[in-house]
């Protein structure tokens, strides 16, 4: 994607927030700080934004529209309800919100560009509504509308200070609320979603929801910059939100740097008192110096202004000593490894009843041939003329390791994506615990206890390992955005728990606790592969599907994994895993069914099957097959 | 009597409607982006033929010489702004296109003048021919003949050329194309050299109508995007199609309800299309693998 997402922005934000807090003592010219103003004011819609494009991956080309809604709900009240400001300014930001939640809940499904030619389409439209004259009773048309000055207890907060401070209020609440937001379950799930869909609806994350959500706080917050740019104004006319200028608050985030919250607060500083001071010297080249800028980060540098100061940020602190490098830093174990640690030992404590039961249990009834947890039978799945699985019949008993194996395009990945439900079977029934699944969704089938990895194990590079494990724990993923920034107890339960589950999950698997903390992107393929299997472990899953563990591994990891399996399987999960690697199969699979074309050729003991002529015939290519 | 009229000139905007939609789902299938700028590019291809055509005052003359051109600023562009660091991901070009789209409507706004919007000297004949009481207009016409031969020429180069054989094995699969020796990157740069004068010739038969003015090309655009929709975004022809129901509704909701809802109304087809056929009218499934 464009850029990563980062964590640790609050302490760069607070700073950026302070220094246009004091930025009036410097700036004495009257002009210069009206220049700020608007910048602030876009900067709110900015990193609402930013939550939108650099956390959730989504685009929006239309903004302004949510700018021209807070705006004209905001002073059409005033004008024509007689609503005191604060609460028309509440409605406006509300029905902001609320439109933002409708358009998204119909753009995010669109397959092919997803929310970018939508919004664009709706800027564009909206400008057209807003200067046509079906609206104009309460727009007033292409004549425009007036927005009469507000004041607070005798400050009047329309010009002057009480304006330039009225704005940075706005944008630290909007910073405030957008930062929290990237902290809480659903700021994490939406970049799980903006590395994988798939990925993320087998964790359990709802995906067209959480999309909406990021829509329904970058809306809102845009709306609260359509208030302000009411009470700056005055006056409302349609030129104002042109959709250009959604592209340009577009561009202004991408130049300030995506996902930092901070840097789209930069880029607006930046764009606007650039154009202000160019528009001085020479007459209409701010445009043009601006898309010069834009197109020049985003084909060299990726990663914005905020990546700059973040980079001259690393110089100076190694020029200034000999520290560690910031990643090491936070490898060492940041602050939150003690709770981390402190909230394992309650888990290991609530779960070991649980747990105790199983590895003994299943060691009795393993290989028990009555004993079914998964049937399948007849399952065929077909894409156009090709049959992926033809007429696939096999059971997973309860507490054992079924491996799979077969030639490439044998179906073995179809087989898992049938049974955790990303791909519909065209025929034959799939039978979990006695209950067929028909067309249980991926989530509910999560809910049943399905939890799989993935070849590619998609982890947030972005994010650390217990992060990455944590946000595959959750119970539940439903909720509004605002519950998710209220923090309600319901919620701080529900993520205390989902840690207590990930850190079980890594203990279980022990990997290494100085490597909690390490982002995803910098561990190694093994390692990543141990996180996809604990993060899978998270959902406290009954049958665990695992599509290829081993490959692009070394002999030692894929021993490694192997011994992770076997631990797996020793506290009750019973195991479906793909696998390439003979020696492997041989150490882990109680049994091995073996798929050539779509169609099972045997299934036995892993020493049985690799014996079998038909089976040497399919992987070596020995005397003649059909 | 009106309806009828109204439904033919659609018919006419229609086909331009849907050759920048063509261009639109053509270079989203050679180079994986669905270009934001392409319209823009036609305007300021336009722009240049203007200044020519000022300059000389032969209006064929100029548009011939922006036709050639439009070629070297199609290739230009590719160069330029898409293929620097092109590994950086689909999204990263995308953002790419938005800033080109921002960059040649500064660059015209600031190269050509600010006493925006010229009229533009009409290329094709006036007048038209009356049938039955409708009068169709010579222009509206020839257009539809321009578009009509344009897409028989692809036709026949995807059919009977080696390099349309190349375009089809990039649109269907890249990276199996690649694996076969299609050199995808020199493919683009032909595709960019290919949608240059395309697109300059959509600015070409919208300038006489409606004006020449930065921001000309933004609702058809956005036409073009809801006819690719419509059409099937995976399918080349029928983008055609798409532009034809999109250019006569949005003819006969500006007609009749106001033109204020003309944008709309092709929001609202899009959106009906994108719920009731997501594959649009000639589009095949996309199917995403793990």
């Amino acid at each position: 994607m464009l850029a990563r997402a980062r964590e640790n922005v609050g302490w760069p934000l607070l700073g950026i927030l302070v220094l246009l807090g004091l930025a009036p003592l410097v700036v004495t010219e009257v002009s210069m700080r009206s220049v700020l103003v608007v910048a602030m004011i876009y900067a709110i819609g900015a990193v609402g934004l930013d939550v939108l494009t650099g956390y959730s991956g989504q685009f929006s080309f239309g903004q302004f529209v949510y700018f021209a809604i807070g705006a004209y709900v905001m002073s059409s009240l005033r004008e024509f309800g007689g609503v005191p400001w604060p609460a028309a300014l509440v409605i406006g930001v509300t029905a902001a919100g609320a439109v933002a939640a409708l358009v998204a809940s119909a753009l995010v499904r669109l397959r092919f560009f997803g929310s970018a030619v939508g919004t664009f389409f709706l800027g564009a439209v909206a400008v057209d509504l807003l200067s046509g004259k079906r609206l104009e009773q309460w727009t007033g048309g292409s004549n425009g509308l007036v927005a009469p000055p507000v004041s607070l207890g005798g400050i009047d907060l329309s010009s002057g200070m009480g304006l330039y401070f009225g704005a940075l209020l706005a944008l630290t609440a909007s910073a405030l609320v957008c930062l929290r937001y990237t902290r809480t379950r659903a700021g994490i799930a939406s970049r799980v979603i903006k590395q994988n869909e798939v990925v993320a609806a087998v964790m359990g994350i709802r995906v067209v929801r959480e999309k909406v959500r990021a829509h329904v706080l970058a809306g809102s917050v845009a709306g609260l910059g359509g208030c302000m740019l009411a009470i700056n104004l005055g006056y409302l006319s349609p030129e104002t939100f042109h959709v250009t200028h959604s592209i340009m608050l577009f561009g202004i985030v991408v130049v300030g740097g995506l996902g930092s919250i901070g840097g789209p607060i930069v880029g607006s500083v930046f764009f606007f008192v650039a154009t202000y001071a160019l528009s001085l010297m020479y007459d209409g080249v701010s445009e043009l110096f601006f898309a010069l800028i834009l197109l020049a980060i985003v084909i060299f540098f990726n990663g914005g202004l905020y990546d700059l100061g973040e980079r001259v940020a690393r110089l100076v602190r190694t020029l200034a000593g000999p520290s560690l490098p910031s990643r090491a830093g936070r490898a060492g174990g940041g602050p939150g490894s003690p709770a981390g640690a402190a909230a394992g030992r309650d888990a290991r404590g609530a779960g070991e009843p649980q747990a105790s039961g199983g590895p003994d249990g299943a060691k009795v009834i393993r290989g028990a041939s009555d004993d079914v947890l998964l049937r399948l039978e007849d399952l065929t799945v077909q894409f156009g003329g090709v049959k992926a699985l033809d007429g696939v019949s096999l059971d997973v008993r309860r507490g054992e390791v079924h491996a799979i194996i077969g030639p490439n395009g044998a179906g073995k990945t179809t087989l898992l994506n049938s049974i955790s439900g990303v791909q519909a079977p065209s025929s034959g029934t799939i039978v979990l615990n006695g209950r067929p699944l028909g067309n249980l969704s991926v989530s509910s089938r999560r809910k049943l206890g399905i939890s799989r990895t993935f070849q590619h194990p998609s982890l947030v590079g972005d994010l650390d390992v217990l992060g990455n494990v944590a946000i595959g724990a959750y119970e539940s993923h439903d909720g509004t955005v605002w519950t998710e920034l209220a923090g309600t107890r319901r919620k701080r339960r529900l993520q205390r728990r989902a840690r207590a589950r990930a850190v079980a999950a890594l203990e279980r698997l022990e990997f290494p606790r100085a490597r909690w903390h390490v982002l995803a992107d910098d561990i190694t393929m093994g390692e990543q592969k141990h996180v996809d299997i604990a993060r899978a472990m998270g959902g406290e899953p009954t049958l665990l599907l695992l599509d290829e563990p081993t490959a692009g591994l070394g002999t030692e990891e894929i021993a490694s994994v192997a011994k992770a399996i076997r631990t797996v399987r020793d506290s009750g999960v019973s195991i479906l895993v793909i696998a390439h690697h003979v020696g492997f199969v041989r150490q882990v699979a109680d049994r091995c069914t073996v798929l050539d074309f779509g169609k099972v050729l045997v299934c036995e003991t892993p020493g049985q099957v690799l014996q079998d002529p038909r089976v040497k015939e399919v992987f070596m290519g020995t005397g003649s097959r059909r | 009597m009106l309806a009828l009229s109204v439904i033919i000139s659609g018919i006419a905007f229609g086909l331009v409607i849907g050759l920048l939609s063509f261009v639109l789902v053509f270079l989203n299938k050679t180079t994986g982006v669905a270009n934001f700028a392409a319209g823009n590019i036609g305007m300021f291809e336009t722009f240049i033929v203007y200044r020519i055509y000022l300059y000389q005052g032969d209006a064929y003359v100029a548009a011939g010489l922006g036709l050639a051109l439009s070629v070297l600023f199609g290739a230009l562009l590719y160069l330029v702004v898409l293929r620097p660091f092109s590994s950086a991901g689909t999204a990263n070009i995308l953002v790419r296109t938005v800033a080109l789209y921002l960059l040649l409507a500064a660059m015209a706004n600031v190269f050509f003048g600010k006493q925006q919007p010229y009229t533009f000297p009409t290329l094709l004949p006036k007048g038209g021919a009356s049938l039955g009481g409708i009068v169709i207009a010579w222009s509206d016409l020839i257009s539809v003949g321009l578009v009509v031969a344009i897409g028989a020429l692809f036709v026949a180069m995807f059919r009977f050329t080696d390099l349309g054989l190349q375009f089809l094995a990039v649109a269907q699969q890249a990276p199996i194309a690649r694996l076969l020796g299609v050199r995808v990157g020199r493919l683009s740069a032909i595709a960019y050299m290919i949608a240059g004068p395309l697109a300059l010739l959509i600015g070409l038969l919208m300038a006489p109508k409606q004006l020449l003015f930065s921001q000309m090309m933004d609702p058809i655009l956005l036409y073009a995007f809801a006819a690719a929709v419509v059409g099937g975004f995976t399918s080349l022809l029928g983008t055609f199609a798409g532009g034809i129901v999109i250019g006569v509704v949005t003819n006969l909701v500006s007609t009749y309800l106001g033109g204020d809802l003309a944008l709309a109304s092709a929001l609202a087809i899009m959106l009906v299309t994108l719920a009731v056929r997501p594959n649009g009218l000639f589009g095949t499934a996309q199917v995403a693998r793990l």
